[in-house]
């Protein structure tokens, strides 16, 4: 069976060789690092333009940024006709394929990421490692004493100057950081918007677009995981009857979150309208110059795929989230209803992008149907199919499950403010 | 600045360090820039090899009709001649060592795909003779009638002991006959089929046959069995000028 | 005033420093570039003459047992195309299974949407139109290949390493005229090779053997006596899709404005 068969219907003329061969995990990929890319822009607002409010969602938004990394290699790997020979990316790069940016560019982000968490945590580590010290009771306090030790890279030194120095190093990653992540969402729009073949990915706006809605979608992910866990923080306080601390009673919790939110929240309009005005530029000009592609396209766009596009995108993702947060006394309820909505908008973006591509013929006169496996029948239609799909957004939340346990996000009231950062 | 600082990329400068030992065992030592500079050389240059070394599975004609000679004098001069052995026969490979036998393909699909009548303009496929396979005797093969080798005359059927000499033979006496029959439908008949064996005709036997029953015309023309029944075909229908505009008279 | 350690020291810094782009030099002189380039006295060219063609298919199958890409698989290294442009100004186009069982059927196969009858009455013209990988001058399949398995050698024909390729597809998209494809088993991408491993034995490609009413010859573009080089040089000839600066070095005798 050749490779894309199992989930293509061809329609009208289409060359032989011609299939869906960039399936969901080529959609998931750039979701991934976009929501990787958009939660560090968002730590980084904190670290490096000292915008307080974010202080809190900053440090969780690190840890989980570091969480999604190999979150966005699983897609690659399931894609990969041939996994295990990944490797001859970071080996033999051939760098005029913007694909072979990767291997360099991943594993610099990687690295900034780890350093800024360590320079942020290398406190905690000491301060755990101290403490472990001397019990040597029971493997798992064993083993996390053997791990906070390691963690330190043998950096005890908790003096003013030396906790001064982590903070001015990790503005200086954060600084760093910001380009770099970028660049790690704005090759993968080189990846489509370079390739001549296609009518619809040739554009120069690709890389553009692709990362001002990558920080849309890191803002708008990074906002609902905070409001989540809020909640079910408010929830357990609750639960447990704990004492919070006098300066954090339950109001004032609720009162810090949607401060926090209606500032985010300002953002998210401001790069979603953004994200909405390229996009729109970008159609307007096809249909403006009506090259001989247009036809095709427009019968696609307005057509098969005019669900896709414009109800599922541009309207239920974009334009109905963005009037319902521009409309006052926004509330979290209601913030987290609009960027779940903006989030759903940014994947159809990639979704629209990549299959839409993929949705006619080189022939310019036949049109092909992505059927997305749902229910698996073979390994293939399982790991590019639903299954895969829903394997690829679980990941990175249960490696923050882990990190967590290392790196923690939510220090009792009144304790956390003393991290670094 | 205290030195913790740099504890961080120390860390990263080991690990690709590492990855640069792990690179030069796992990276073949041939790969780099080749002919075509980085840009469209760049691979491993054994690789070359793997593609320039595969088996040669077809032959050629030349490499056919160096056993199969018969076949080779029979497609002389035929319209068939142009195509190759192995285009029907399938690819050659070390025949006959292995494989000892190629296939021989019987089936309507083989003929059809030259021989399905498209009349296009503007393409050779046009000028070619074709059928429509719905109704020129459907279900049947092609080789039961015409001789792939020689197709401008049909092999005779096995049954069809009669047959020794293709029509060439018969035309010096009976020109008239056989140039009358060429161009016709049933230029594809060998006279014998009808006429039976010609033997050391005209000394012995004098004369052939001259078969006028309905059941010799009904071997083929099935569907002509309730047609004028009790007649004589070849009342109306002139055998060798078969057409249907070539009737002795108008009903 | 410089200690004679000192200067010995900043001699050694500069004579080193001088070192390295030199070295760098040697590398790249134009000599050595010019010998890897050279002479490779051949660069394959390939001609399609679609007067010609009949649309039998047989080339497709040729190439198919040739080059073991499975028959029955729904992809090939080459394929025939069929245009019908009829009275009412409607082009139509197909290649049914990749006209590796030729075309035997009027009828105008629309995938999903059916098979279309056409009158035969009302055809102005028709033809076949046979493709492959134009082995381009600049393949922008090379050029987005990340880890260097695909590659043009000397003689111009692109060959795909199938012990390096990782099957990301990035090459397939990249591909202008679909030419590329995952082989269905060794899962890495594929395409026509020209028949390198008969070109270079004085043998013509399978396709080009196959061939009964000579649609399809492969040549030496560098050799003036060449038919195929004669042809290209002296009659009209067409490549396909020539504004994406691919340079491709098929060239077709006879295709029409529809063509796709």
């Amino acid at each position: 069976m050749v490779h894309g068969a199992l989930w293509t219907i061809r329609d009208l003329f289409v060359l032989p060789n011609e299939y869906v061969y960039w399936t969901i995990m080529i959609v998931m990929y750039p979701f991934m690092t976009g929501l990787v890319a958009g939660a560090f822009v968002l730590s980084s607002l904190y670290h490096v333009f000292g915008v307080k409010q974010l202080r809190d969602i900053a440090r969780f938004a690190l840890v989980f940024s570091f969480a999604l990394l190999p979150g966005a290699l699983v897609p690659l790997m399931l894609h990969l006709q041939h996994p295990l020979r990944g490797i001859n990316v970071m080996m033999t790069p051939h760098f005029t394929s913007a694909i072979a940016a990767f291997g360099v560019v991943f594993s610099t982000y990687a690295a900034i990421v780890a350093g800024e968490i360590w320079f942020v945590y290398r406190r905690h580590f000491v301060e755990e490692s101290l403490a472990l010290r001397g019990s040597h009771k029971g493997l798992r306090k064993r083993t996390r004493y053997t791990v906070f030790t390691v963690l330190t890279l043998g950096a005890f030194d908790l003096s003013e100057r030396s906790l001064d120095t982590d903070r001015k190093a990790t503005k200086v990653l954060a600084a760093i950081g910001i380009p770099v992540a970028l660049f790690l969402h704005g090759y993968a729009g080189f990846i489509f918007g370079s390739v001549k073949a296609n009518a619809l990915w040739m554009t120069p706006l690709m890389p553009v677009i692709f990362i001002v809605s990558a920080v849309v979608s890191g803002i708008a992910f990074v906002m609902l995981t905070y409001i989540v866990v809020m909640e079910f923080r408010k929830l357990l306080a609750r639960r447990r009857r704990r004492k919070v601390a006098a300066a954090e009673s339950r109001e004032q919790l609720a009162g810090a979150e949607v401060a926090v939110i209606r500032i985010t929240a300002k953002y998210l309009i401001a790069f979603l309208l953004l994200a909405m005005g390229l996009e729109l530029l970008d159609l307007v000009f096809r249909r403006y110059t009506a090259v001989k592609s247009w036809e095709v396209l427009r019968s696609a766009v307005y057509g098969h795929e005019f669900k896709q596009v414009f109800v599922m995108q541009y309207g239920i993702g974009a334009l109905l989230p963005l009037i319902l947060l521009l409309l006052p006394r926004l509330s979290i309820k209601r913030a987290a209803l609009c960027v779940t909505l903006v989030l759903f908008g940014i994947f159809m973006m990639r979704w629209n992008v990549v299959i839409g591509g993929q949705s006619f013929s080189l022939t310019l006169a036949g049109y092909m149907q992505y059927v997305l496996p749902i229910v698996p029948t073979s390994y293939e239609t399982a790991k590019e199919g639903l299954v895969g799909a829903i394997a690829v957004l679980l990941f990175p939340f249960v490696l923050f499950a882990i990190l967590v346990r290392i790196c923690p996000v939510f220090s009792p009231p009144g304790e956390g403010r003393e991290l670094a950062g | 600045m205290s030195g913790h600082v740099w504890r961080p990329l120390l860390v990263v400068l080991v690990l690709v360090g590492l990855l640069f030992v792990f690179r030069h065992y796992y990276v073949p030592d041939d790969f780099g820039v080749h002919a075509g500079g980085y840009s469209y050389g760049w691979y491993r240059q054994s690789a070359i090899q793997d593609w320039r070394w595969l088996p040669i599975r077809y032959q050629g004609r030349q490499t056919c009709v160096k056993c199969h000679a018969d076949e080779a004098t029979d497609l002389q001069g035929m319209p068939h001649v142009v195509i190759q052995c192995e285009n029907c026969h399938g690819p050659a490979n070390k025949h006959p060592k292995d494989p000892k036998k190629l296939t021989i393909d019987r089936t309507r699909e083989l003929c059809l795909r030259c021989h399905a009548k498209l009349a296009y303009p503007s393409s050779a496929r046009g000028g070619l003779r074709g059928i429509d396979a719905a109704t020129h005797h459907p279900g049947e093969e092609c080789v039961s009638c015409h001789n792939p080798h020689k197709p401008l005359l049909p092999t005779p059927a096995a049954s069809d002991v009669n047959v020794r000499h293709d029509n060439q033979y018969c035309r010096p006496c009976h020109l008239d006959q056989v140039d009358v029959v060429t161009g016709m439908p049933h230029q594809i008949i060998y006279c014998e089929s009808c006429h039976g064996y010609a033997g050391n005709h005209p000394t012995d036997p004098a004369k052939l046959t001259i078969d006028k029953s309905r059941t010799l015309c009904l071997t083929c023309h099935k569907n002509m069995a309730e047609h004028n029944v009790g007649r004589v075909c070849t009342t109306c229908h002139d055998p060798h000028k078969s057409s249907l505009q070539f009737l002795r008279f108008q009903p | 005033m410089m200690t004679r350690k000192e200067f010995l020291k900043k001699t050694a810094i500069v004579a080193g420093g001088v070192l390295i782009p030199v070295a760098a030099l040697e590398v790249l002189t134009p000599e050595r570039l010019q010998a890897i380039q050279a002479d490779k006295a051949v660069r394959w060219g390939f001609l399609v003459d679609t007067q010609r063609c009949v649309g039998c298919g047989f080339c497709v199958k040729a190439c198919k047992l040739e080059n073991d890409v499975p028959y029955d698989a729904d992809a090939s290294r080459t394929w025939v195309e069929r245009y019908v442009l009829t009275s009412d100004g409607q082009f139509h186009a197909d290649s049914p299974e990749e006209g590796r069982n030729g075309f035997t059927v009027g009828a105008i196969d629309q995938n999903e949407s059916g098979m279309l009858p056409i009158d035969p009455k009302t055809i102005e013209k028709a033809y076949f139109v046979p493709k492959l990988c134009n082995q381009c001058e600049n393949p922008p399949c090379v050029q987005v290949c990340p880890v260097g398995a695909t590659f043009r050698t000397p003689e111009g024909v692109v060959l795909v390493d199938r012990t390096w390729c990782i099957g990301c597809g990035y090459c397939i998209m990249a591909c202008p005229y679909g030419a590329r494809f995952f082989h269905p088993e060794y899962h890495t991408a594929e395409k026509c090779t020209f028949c390198y491993h008969r070109i270079n034995d004085g043998l013509p490609s399978a396709c080009a053997q196959a061939c009964p009413f000579g649609a399809r010859q492969i040549g030496d573009l560098k050799d003036p006596e060449d038919p195929v080089t004669k042809t290209i040089q002296n009659e009209r000839v067409m490549v396909l899709k020539s504004e994406f600066g691919t340079r491709p070095q098929v060239y077709y005798v006879g295709l029409d404005w529809e063509v796709r």
